[in-house]
């Protein structure tokens, strides 16, 4: 060999979304796969290094893209990484289904200046529709070897891999296959002359770049100054916009190099499945039902079958916590006890929780978008979601957000869109999630009467869902400006998944909530175990140990302690905080202890009402508390009741939606800003409704 | 069975003939000319063709009158003629004036089967409860854009009739995605359903579906193509 091998080979895996391509680098990655973020944008990276043949290969899976014209995060990253020279090989995954689409992108990827390897995906299924292929011929007029591949077998993914080696070893790269027409041809090469320092390739690729409106700002004036000429030009003559004609060349490359590698075709049992089911599932009158039908079940899935494992590793953690306590040397170092048991502990616990639910969430997005149906999930529900100033695909993270918001957060992956994507997090948690609803358990009976809790519950959940869709609107509004991003969708064929690939997606986005948000949450749980803990009070208003020594009955010794416990937390940083911010929420008709109790609920939603039991020196309550409610009924107006109801469902839920939408947005920024916004309009809409009861007199008896 | 039929035109005679020979005055050769706007002696050439075809028996400035096998044959194309012009009128909710001109022109064409499947079709509907109102219903909302040449916007599209791109009208990202998912000029689409919401709709183009909002399917101008799919 002359040159010396290179230490190692990066092979980039392209294609249409759809077209097979995580399966095929799911069987070619196998065990080696590592998910993360592209730097900046939360677009999924996923790739993998392993040794084939002696050589180290890093295998790429870029993100699914119609085109490389950079109109969306996706198609500037696959256009970078392709550019960026660090790929010996790009594979182009071809769906063998739909040739003329997803060659429209190999007409732009022979552009490119790499060499370029094709896999004829799903060439079975092709088959099964009447379709066969001239291998010989396609890899002749694409300019690379094309392997046959099965995504659901993994069959070919070894002949894909050689085939790739042997491409980068040669390392010739694909010259242009697309002729645009004499016209455009000739503006392209007055174009390209202008980038002198390029070679031939790269001048030829920038200035059909340029000239299909893609800024290029290291372009020479000279190359910017002819494609406006050139443009103006093309579109005099066409009579149509340039980058239309563009797409026109390459749609009739692609339609050409189809026509001519497809034999024995029978268009008319293509995708007859999808058409069937599509009659069903998308029927004008059953489409809705059947659709409510699958929710109820995805819903199901993820928090009635979730909740018995959940129970178990909480469960397993009390087990653990009881077992620490209960061979700590009595009495050494208390506090390193109540760090372990109560903080660390506690956080984890946080974690992990919720880990049963969005493993199962995880597993039923996969499973609808393997099979095809998330995009009619998105038919189905964008006119609806649409008027809210949302998205058809919002549906299911705001459904989702019913049972928790940290699995509702992390579902609006599914949306392409940022300004969709980041528009449903930050009004998914205004959606009445399950932990609230311990709040509204325990104060609902404390305040109303039997005959209108049912009434009261139903209007803080409809308060919530109106107030997201205003939020909603008013992003749109201000903050998300502009034209709406476009709707314009691949409703895909539909196919069955195989459990591997369900699997692994299922197991890749887990393993990024555990090590992304999981350490978010844990830092800030025990920070507010710490808050909650210091400073420790030594002197007490009087001496507990000996009250509850002498105390004559077990009932008596246990309101001593509960007492004792009380004056311990209103010495913490949270009770000092509690009373701080006790003249912001006076307004809003709280005391200091609903502001120590909101506080600690910042956590976890349901510790607002142990932290309520303990300020009120009830000890331990939970939602069912008789005692609670009695102490609350008396200290409390129905209105305030109320209005803590309000204020609970409207500001920032917890930690985790903090440390979820910080690792969605990838930004502090966002999440903070959540934060702040979330418990300003808690503060408002608290604050009206608090007024105006006290105006008109309700509730206030 | 072959048919044997008449030129339009001899039709058109005889069927004129028996119209005014049921007339107190009798068909007259100036009448004839008038009812058919030709001039009389046109008229007269075309008579004794048609004595001599053993159609028409007339003297000379009398009455022209038919004989039983011109009767025959001018009664089957008057009925063919009123059948028409009831299917025009009634099943497919012509005007009277419209449904006339059309049945003259098809009355000559239309075999006798093609006339009784018509009005089979329109007895159909007639007798089966609440047919006739869903097709007047359908008949109403059409608004004859079935006609070919139409072109509109892609959500005006019906479902079943296939168009062909004309242009991409709008700017920006929406139509760098349009293109690039291939609705480009040139290319055959059909809209395949709408959401059961009313909107999005769901089309097929190039071999694969997609879906946009009725808004974003505005844009796209369609000439249609007539025929279904």
């Amino acid at each position: 060999m002359g040159k010396p091998a290179p230490s190692k080979l990066t092979i980039l895996l392209a294609g249409n979304p759809n077209s097979g391509k995580t399966s095929l680098f799911n069987w070619m990655a196998g065990a080696h796969q590592h998910v993360g973020n592209y730097p900046g944008v939360t677009v999924e990276k996923k790739s993998a290094t392993f040794v084939r043949d002696g050589l180290a290969l890093e295998l790429v899976d870029l993100p699914g893209t119609y085109s490389l014209l950079a109109a969306s995060p996706e198609e500037a990253i696959a256009r970078d990484e392709i550019l960026s020279g660090a790929a010996g090989v790009v594979i182009q995954v071809i769906d063998a289904t739909n040739l003329e689409r997803n060659l429209h992108l190999t007409a732009q990827l022979t552009e490119m200046g790499v060499p370029l390897v094709y896999a004829l995906n799903m060439s079975d299924e092709a088959e099964s529709h009447g379709l066969k292929f001239d291998l010989e011929l396609m890899a002749a007029l694409l300019g690379g070897p094309v392997v046959p591949t099965n995504g659901s077998t993994g069959e070919g993914t070894d002949a894909l891999l050689a085939a790739a080696q042997l491409v980068a070893a040669a390392g010739t790269p694909c010259t242009g296959r697309v002729n645009y027409g004499l016209d455009m041809e000739q503006s392209i090469a007055a174009v390209a002359e202008q980038f002198e320092g390029d070679d031939a390739v790269s001048a030829r690729r920038r200035a059909i770049a340029l000239l299909d409106g893609l800024p290029d700002p290291h372009a020479p004036a000279g190359a910017r100054e002819a494609a406006g000429r050139e443009a103006a030009r093309l579109e005099k003559r066409g009579g149509r916009p340039l980058d239309v004609q563009m797409a026109e060349a390459r749609y009739g490359f692609a339609l050409g190099v189809a026509v001519d590698v497809t034999r024995e075709s029978s268009p008319h049992v293509r995708h007859a499945r999808t058409l069937r089911l599509d009659n069903l599932l998308l029927h004008r009158v059953w489409g809705l039902p059947i659709f409510v039908f699958l929710m109820w079940g995805v819903f199901n899935l993820v928090f009635a079958l979730g909740e018995p494992p959940m129970q178990w590793i909480e469960a397993g953690l009390g087990w653990l916590a009881g077992h620490i306590v209960a061979v700590w040397p009595a009495g050494a170092a208390p506090l390193l006890q109540s760090l372990v048991v109560d903080g660390i502990i506690g956080g984890v616990g946080g974690v992990i929780s919720f880990l049963p639910n969005i493993l199962l969430l995880f597993l039923a997005i996969a499973f609808l978008e393997d099979t095809g149906y998330m995009a009619r999930v998105a038919f189905l529900m964008d006119r609806a979601m649409h008027k809210m100033g949302l998205h058809g695909k919002s549906f299911i993270p705001m459904l989702i957000g019913l049972g928790c918001t940290v699995p509702a957060i992390l579902a609006t992956r599914t949306l392409e869109h940022k300004r969709d994507r980041f528009t449903t997090i930050l009004v998914a948690p205004f959606v009445s999630c399950g932990a609230r609803m311990t709040i509204y358990a325990l104060l609902i009976p404390a305040f109303f009467a039997p005959q209108w809790r049912g009434w009261v519950l139903w209007g803080i959940y409809m308060a919530g869902i109106l107030v997201a869709v205003l939020v909603a609107r008013l992003l749109r509004g201000t903050l998300f400006r502009g034209e709406s991003a476009p709707f314009v969708m691949e409703l895909p064929p539909y196919r069955l998944p195989t459990w591997r690939s369900v699997g692994i997606h299922m197991w890749d986005r887990a393993w990024m909530y555990l090590q992304k948000a999981g350490t978010v949450i844990l830092a800030i749980s025990i920070l507010l175990w710490a808050l909650g803990t210091f400073p420790r009070r030594t002197e007490f208003s009087r001496d507990y140990a000996a009250a509850v020594a002498a105390a004559a009955t077990p009932e008596a010794a246990a309101a001593l302690e509960a007492a004792q416990q009380a004056e311990a937390l209103e010495y913490t940083a949270i009770g000092r905080i509690g009373k701080a911010i006790e003249p912001a929420i006076r307004p809003l008709g709280f005391d200091w202890r609903v502001g120590t109790a909101l506080v600690g609920a910042f956590a976890a939603k349901e510790v607002f009402v142990a932290q309520m039991g303990i300020v009120f020196s009830l000890g331990s309550a939970d939602e069912g508390s008789e005692s609670l409610r009695q102490t609350l009924r008396a200290n409390y107006t129905p209105l305030q009741g109320l209005a803590m109801m309000l204020f609970c469902l409207l500001s920032a839920p917890c930690v985790a939606t903090i440390a979820a939408t910080k690792r969605e947005t990838d930004s502090w920024g966002w999440a903070l800003g959540m934060l702040l916004g979330m418990t300003a309009i808690a503060w408002i809409v608290t604050f009206a409704v608090f007024r105006l009861g006290l105006l008109f007199g309700w509730g206030v008896g | 069975m072959k048919i044997e039929r008449l030129s339009s035109k001899a039709e058109d005679y005889l069927e004129t003939i028996l119209r005014l020979s049921e007339t107190p005055r009798g068909a007259r050769t100036g009448d004839i000319a008038e009812a058919l706007d030709v001039q009389p002696s046109t008229v007269s050439a075309a008579l004794k063709s048609l004595k001599d075809q053993g159609l028409l028996d007339y003297s000379p400035y009398g009455a022209v009158g038919l004989t039983p096998k011109g009767r025959q044959v001018a009664e089957d194309v008057s009925g063919r003629h009123v059948a028409l012009r009831r299917f025009f009128a009634e099943t497919l909710g012509l005007a009277q004036e419209d449904a006339e001109v059309a049945a003259c022109g098809m009355e000559h064409d239309a075999t006798p089967l093609v006339v009784d499947r018509m009005g089979l079709l329109g007895d159909f509907l007639r007798s089966h409860p609440g047919m006739i109102e869903k097709w007047v219903k359908v008949r109403e909302t059409a608004k004859g854009e079935r006609a070919p040449g139409v072109e509109s916007g892609l959500d005006e599209l019906p479902q079943g009739v296939r168009g062909v791109v004309m242009a991409v009208n709008v700017a920006g990202g929406l139509r760098k995605r349009l293109v690039e998912m291939g609705v480009t000029p040139g290319v055959l689409i059909a809209v395949e359903r709408v959401a059961p919401l009313g909107d999005p709709i769901a089309v097929e183009v190039r071999g694969y579906r997609l879906s946009m909002r009725k808004a974003e399917a505005a844009h796209i101008r369609v000439k249609w193509r007539p025929g279904l799919i």
